[in-house]
């Protein structure tokens, strides 16, 4: 049995990706709480809001690169200036359509991001993220 | 006498002062041609680099702001294919298939055209035996070659200083088209030879060819079929998606070659290319040669 992420937050700009991203992870069954953010500042507005026991805190980021104002890259940068005690247990993955070889070996050095998904978002990229990095509940639970 | 020898320095004197005036002039009319020409070569070079940071721009809007959207669009025509085609009629079902069909054939334009911006910046070449190239080349179509019946005949090709996968790519478009490119009644019969030549500039080069029986191509054809993704037959009747020959003949032109070729309607086609011979190379032993002219009968 695959173990089920309890809250996962999707970042994109592009309403249409988000639209579609919501439906893939709704349909997935593997998450049972689903958040949105259009931009970076509203997804670090929203972990900040978390502290304050207002939000549900995610296990799982699926975060965009390209976007206005705050893109993927520098959301990290602020997202690792977070208390490591609150960012630890969230797992930050890059969603992104670029097949740039910058951003790719970029996210292999990043301490933060865990791992590199290729738009468009689907069930197997979900099922091998779940298997990959969130095994150990499993282990736990077997 | 004093009064001529006077006369005579006074002439001379003069015309070298002429002279010397006239060689000044000249000098400074040189060195402000010089500093016009610099100006002109820096005012290109800079022009040169706008274009060139306009390339790359453009190059990365072709590899990640296209694709964004086509991506949305392939997304949601699968999710409505996926929840609501039992609902659909028979001619929303066809218009769906050809929104999924665009979408595939612009996928493909893009990564084509990616891979063809990419051919020929390899930097990094190394000496090649073509011999065992066309083999590799070969064996890879053995297949095709079975399919068609053909009858192939390769010559021993010399070595070469070049990019080994790209001139291995380059044999494979040409004779994957030779055999291709044949009515379904003729056993494909294709001769791969090489001779040396000499261009307009006294430059020794090695001359590729490969001909073949097929149905050729008529003169008005010939330039257009080294450019990207142009066909002379309608898209499905033979596979392929029209970059080979400019693949080729891109190949060809980073290897400080050329490329042409030789063909009439119905009586087969050559296909030529050139090579610089390498340096320590340039008096071949172990290979049979003729030296003549260059004999393109078309040079793109």
């Amino acid at each position: 049995m695959r173990q089920s992420v309890n809250s996962v937050l999707l970042v994109d700009d592009d309403k249409a990706t988000s639209f579609f991203n919501e439906i893939i992870v709704s349909r997935h069954k593997g998450f049972n709480q689903i958040e949105k953010a259009f931009s970076g500042q509203e997804a670090l507005a929203y972990l900040k809001e978390i502290r304050d026991k207002q939000q549900i805190k995610p296990d799982l980021i699926l975060l965009d690169i390209n976007m206005p104002a705050m893109n993927g890259w520098e959301f990290i940068t602020e997202f690792e200036k977070l208390d490591k005690s609150f960012t630890n247990s969230i797992k930050v993955v890059l969603l992104s359509t670029s097949s740039c070889k910058d951003d790719l070996e970029k996210s292999l050095t990043s301490p933060t991001v865990l791992d590199f998904i290729h738009k468009p978002l689907s069930f197997d990229a979900l099922d091998i993220l779940i298997d990959t990095h969130f095994n150990e509940y499993t282990k736990i639970n077997a | 006498m004093l009064y001529i020898l006077l006369l005579l320095f006074a002439v001379f004197a003069i015309s070298f002062a002429i002279l010397w005036v006239h060689h000044q002039r000249l000098n400074k009319q040189l060195v402000i041609d010089l500093a016009q020409k610099e100006k002109d070569l820096a005012k290109q070079t800079y022009l040169l680099e706008l274009k060139n940071t306009e390339l790359k721009q453009y190059n990365y809007l072709a590899n990640h702001d296209f694709q964004e959207p086509l991506n949305t669009i392939s997304c949601f025509v699968g999710l409505l294919r996926e929840d609501y085609e039992t609902n659909f009629d028979d001619s929303a079902k066809q218009s769906l298939t050809f929104i999924e069909e665009a979408c595939d054939r612009m996928k493909n334009l893009m990564s084509d055209l990616n891979h063809y911006k990419v051919l020929g910046n390899q930097q990094k070449m190394e000496y090649v035996d073509t011999t065992q190239i066309v083999n590799d080349v070969l064996s890879k179509l053995s297949d095709d070659i079975k399919k068609y019946n053909a009858y192939i005949h390769c010559d021993t090709l010399p070595k070469i200083k070049a990019v080994p996968d790209e001139i291995r790519l380059l044999f494979e478009h040409l004779l994957s088209n030779a055999l291709k490119f044949t009515d379904s009644q003729t056993e494909p019969r294709i001769h791969i030879t090489s001779e040396m030549v000499i261009n307009a500039y006294d430059e020794k080069l090695y001359q590729f060819s490969v001909t073949d029986n097929g149905f050729g191509i008529s003169t008005q054809h010939q330039e257009k079929i080294f450019s990207i993704f142009q066909q002379l037959h309608p898209r499905g009747q033979y596979s392929g998606r029209g970059t080979g020959l400019a693949e080729a003949k891109k190949i060809v032109e980073s290897h400080s070659g050329k490329m042409g070729l030789a063909s009439e309607k119905g009586k087969g086609s050559t296909f030529y290319f050139t090579i610089p011979i390498p340096e320590m190379e340039k008096s071949p032993k172990n290979f049979n040669t003729k030296i003549t002219e260059n004999r393109y009968s078309t040079n793109v």
